[in-house]
């Protein structure tokens, strides 16, 4: 038994160079004695292996339109709850683009409403802890909401002069910062979902920048937001 | 202990992250006081009763100058010569929860009650619906002494006229049901009639309304950013205009018995 769980580090890290979510372990019918490579493998031996080893699945064509996670999360100005997919691309899966549709529910407001989120995430590192568990430190991005509703606005109404209002109650961009945890589900390679993350954020939006600027009344605790959600890892 | 570090750090980001939960900046999921007006109308009322002179500060146009209202509101709590205060509309900039929440807060550290207009700009997204959850209702009147004050929403550009704005069901109540005690009047607005924000459709018979009421002895509005002195319709009745609270100073009117007058305050 021990022979089998040292083997399966040790042949996961030989599959390094393989995508991400196939951290591929030996069969399951392995025995120390008949395994051909392991006379060579000592329970000493130490080998190198990087701490992030994230590995972006190459794929090709039309495939690369399938969406390669799906995210739910909770407030951040972007609606009480919201549903999206997303693409992970880039050296590392250093970059992923999320498109989420949300909702406001009438307890939360005046009546129901829609939202619709473009978010874009920079996760520039991963620390793997043990082969199931890693940890992104420190992520950050940036994120358009809209909300659909007949009072809201990208530009004012016809009726007003020209430059009367000059914001839109339409659109809102936030930056955030964040952290993750990620737990790789796939170990044997025989999971439909390949790893499950779980996020918080901390944003704020422009018009709270832009109030905070001109106004030393208001500090970070009036400005930021706290969001967090989850990520199930597909592809 | 140390084994479950991770997991404590967790719950208490959780716990003190839900102080941070916003879940749209229109949203109405209001932290804190609501019902601002039908707290301090009474205590605005109890403080005036049966009083003769009555003095009142004016503020207006707090969108985005935090550190300004705060600076006015420090100076007016510095003396204690004034009754209450009236902030004129465009409490908020965009119209954002946080905006009427934060300007909320600043306005509580007032000594005296105070009362706020709705103006155009907290009109914008859902600031309305926030406005009459923190505040309360667009229209809304009290008396102070032997003088009624009728505060009014005449924001009507932002409805395109499809409201009836200024809302002459709700100015008809009061002229019927004016108190026995109230001989004067004092109309307070966010747009003076004449501007662009105004139904100036009825710009004349919304006068011809407020000379209606028992001895009007002149109106307050903000909107204009800058003092304005007027006697718009040449009756005889004078509008002043509080400039915006950027420009660091506040209005105080004194009304006695057979006269009023009123300064400017900088701070």
């Amino acid at each position: 038994m021990l022979a089998c769980t040292l083997c399966t580090a040790v042949s996961a890290s030989a599959d390094n160079d393989r995508p991400r979510h196939f951290l591929k372990s030996i069969p399951t019918t392995l025995s120390a004695a008949s395994h051909p490579t392991n006379d060579s493998l000592t329970p000493f031996k130490k080998q190198h292996r990087p701490l992030d080893r994230r590995h972006h699945r190459q794929r090709e064509g039309w495939e690369r339109i399938i969406p390669t996670h799906v995210k739910w999360q909770y407030a951040g100005g972007m609606g009480y709850m919201s549903f999206g997919c997303g693409w992970d691309y880039g050296k590392k899966c250093r970059w992923e683009t999320d498109l989420f549709i949300g909702f406001l529910p009438k307890s939360k407001s005046d009546k129901f409403y829609l939202t619709s989120t473009l978010k874009q995430n920079y996760i520039p590192w991963n620390i793997a802890i043990t082969d199931r568990f890693s940890i992104d430190p420190f992520y950050c991005g940036l994120y358009i909401n809209t909300i659909f509703g007949r009072q809201f606005w990208v530009k004012q109404p016809d009726r007003f002069p020209k430059k009367y209002y000059t914001f839109s109650t339409k659109l809102h961009t936030y930056i955030f910062i964040g952290q993750r945890f990620t737990v790789n589900t796939n170990l044997r390679n025989d999971s439909r979902m390949k790893g499950v993350t779980f996020f918080y954020e901390l944003s704020t939006c422009d018009l709270y920048l832009l109030s905070s600027i001109s106004n030393k009344y208001l500090t970070m605790k009036d400005i930021l937001g706290f969001s967090f959600g989850i990520k199930l890892q597909l592809f | 202990m140390i084994k479950h570090f991770p997991i404590l750090l967790l719950l208490s980001i959780l716990v003190e992250g839900c102080d941070y939960i916003e879940y749209h900046p229109y949203d109405l999921d209001i932290a804190g006081e609501e019902n601002i007006h039908a707290k301090n109308i009474p205590l605005i009322e109890e403080r005036c009763e049966g009083r003769e002179t009555i003095r009142f500060a004016m503020i207006s146009d707090t969108q985005r100058h935090y550190d300004e209202t705060e600076a006015a509101i420090a100076s007016i709590n510095s003396r204690d010569d004034i009754d209450f205060v009236i902030n004129g509309g465009d409490v908020s900039d965009f119209g954002l929860k946080r905006e009427f929440t934060w300007m909320r807060d600043i306005m509580n550290k007032l000594t005296v009650p105070y009362v706020c207009l709705l103006g155009n700009h907290d009109c914008q997204g859902t600031g309305e619906e926030v406005f009459k959850r923190v505040f309360g209702p667009e229209n809304f009147a009290f008396v102070t002494g032997n003088i009624r004050f009728i505060c009014l929403n005449t924001n009507a550009m932002e409805y395109d006229y499809s409201r009836p704005v200024p809302d002459f069901r709700f100015i008809d109540d009061q002229l019927r049901n004016t108190p026995e005690e109230a001989t004067r009047t004092i109309f307070a607005m966010h747009v003076r009639p004449g501007e662009f924000q105004f139904n100036n459709n009825v710009a004349k018979f919304f006068e011809y309304c407020v000379q209606q009421f028992p001895d009007p002895i002149f109106c307050i509005f903000g909107h204009e950013h800058h003092w304005i002195a007027e006697d718009l319709f040449q009756d005889g009745l004078m509008y002043y205009g509080c400039p915006s609270i950027e420009k660091r100073n506040y209005l105080v009117f004194t009304v006695t018995p057979e006269n009023y007058s009123y300064e400017m305050v900088d701070f």
